[in-house]
């Protein structure tokens, strides 16, 4: 059961945010006003991420630019 | 004599097939012995993920993703001593948790993904001190700053200088011999120097390889062990005012010279697995104070095998490695080698009785919810 409600949470986690693939590492979405950027993971460096890529938890950054 | 020969070869392919406890986590040579095990229980809300870690004396302290929460352990009594709770949102919230740095007490660094600016520094309490503000960084992507922060090249602040490491956003840059990795932050001035001096070896240049980042120690303001993962020497860096002094190469190779071969580019995600599978690849770097030599993982070339998952998991998990020990001047003292399947290498730390080393592989069968062991090696 306790490893039934971690792997959830994780799930939860991991799901979160807007899936997409592609080259760029960013792309300004025009219908929420957001910069959403993805990244690659690290092999062998785990939390670190790199260049383009989709597998690293999307990021949505907010209210026109990336940096408030 | 050949009657002799013959159970002799029996007996040491018995021997060979044999699992015994230990001697199943590891290969034949074995400088560092194996001096005990820690045990550190995991309540409902941890996970054995331990990878964004710090070690500060007896206490291990983890960045707990689930709970968002920085959890501290006694590794001498071998439990949760306090935990730090960390707001997701509001006006002492953080989003995008994803790295820390304990200073002291007073001075515990939260440190957002993909920027510095209005990152927490908050007290051993969770009492919130400052925020970090910044001027302009440079990127390679407007307003973001990859800095990695993750313990293969931790963020650390020397004076009131924060020290940190970059990584690329684009691909572009990947290829960019001039990126500049190594950066600091004054957090009083909110000003930036950048360490252009620290730049990939020339014989990396103009091609792509199946890993293309380093480990670092650093040992002070401008002063730096870096060990590029495919080169067999650790450079011993030296800088003032923002010019090299010394790049000494110091040899850390176990007398083996690795020779990695380019990954072609217009195939590099097709070549990748294979060339990744039958290559030397170099890890963590860790720096023994009391026995003043340095450690060095390498992960050690494999057949690929319909076994060799890289889909699923990371493939330095599949490798078989060992831990290089040599001297600072770059004698080699001995090499320590374990099969891939019961510990994780990539997450290893050098802790107050050696160096101590996860048995969390996703195939470990002795994987546990409630507890993350290690097993501690040290010199003998």
């Amino acid at each position: 059961m306790k490893k039934f409600f971690k792997l959830t949470l994780m799930t939860i986690m991991l799901s979160a945010g807007v899936s997409f693939s592609g080259e760029s590492s960013c792309r300004h979405d025009d219908s929420i006003g957001c910069m959403i950027c993805s990244f690659a993971k690290v092999a062998g460096n785990p939390g670190a991420c790199m260049g383009s890529g989709s597998d690293c938890g999307n990021q949505i950054i907010c209210g026109g630019g990336p940096q408030q | 004599m050949k009657t002799l020969n013959i159970p002799c070869f029996f007996l040491v392919v018995f021997l060979n097939s044999c699992e015994f406890s230990d001697k199943s986590q590891n290969l034949g040579k074995q400088f560092l012995p194996k001096i005990k095990s820690v045990q550190l229980p995991l309540d409902e809300k941890s996970t054995y993920e331990f990878f964004i870690y710090q070690v500060v004396g007896d206490s291990l302290l983890v960045l707990n993703q689930v709970n968002y929460s920085v959890d501290i352990y006694s590794l001498s009594e071998e439990k949760l001593k306090r935990r730090i709770h960390v707001e997701r949102e509001g006006l002492n919230g953080l989003e995008r948790l994803n790295t820390f740095h304990y200073h002291n007490q007073d001075s515990i660094f939260l440190f957002r993904q993909f920027q510095l600016n209005n990152s927490l520094i908050v007290d051993i309490n969770g009492n919130v001190i400052d925020r970090i503000q910044h001027n302009e960084f440079k990127s390679d992507i407007d307003g973001l700053i990859n800095h990695v922060g993750t313990p293969l090249m931790p963020t650390i602040l020397i004076e009131d200088e924060l020290h940190f490491t970059v990584f690329q956003m684009t691909d572009e840059s990947i290829e960019n011999h001039d990126f500049t990795y190594e950066h600091s932050l004054n957090i009083k001035s909110g000003d930036f120097t950048s360490y252009p001096y620290i730049k990939k070896p020339k014989s990396f240049h103009n091609n792509r390889w199946v890993n293309e980042t380093f480990s670092r120690i650093k040992i002070d303001k401008e002063e730096w062990y870096f060990s590029w993962n495919l080169s067999d020497s650790v450079y011993h860096i030296l800088g003032k005012d923002g010019v090299l002094n010394q790049s000494k190469p110091i040899a850390l190779n176990g007398v083996i010279a690795t020779n990695p071969e380019p990954v072609p580019k217009n195939s590099y995600k097709e070549y990748w697995p294979k060339m990744m599978a039958e290559s030397y690849v170099y890890g963590k770097i860790l720096f023994d104070n009391d026995n003043n030599v340095l450690h060095r993982i390498r992960y050690l070339p494999i057949i690929p095998s319909p076994t060799f998952n890289l889909s699923t998991i990371d493939p330095y998990l599949n490798k078989n490695f060992e831990i290089l020990t040599h001297t600072l001047d770059g004698e080699f003292l001995g090499s320590t080698e374990f099969k891939s399947g019961t510990y994780d290498p990539r997450v290893l730390f050098m802790g107050p009785d050696g160096i101590y080393l996860p048995k969390i592989h996703p195939s470990y069968e002795g994987l546990n919810e409630d507890e993350i062991v290690y097993d501690v090696f040290n010199i003998q």
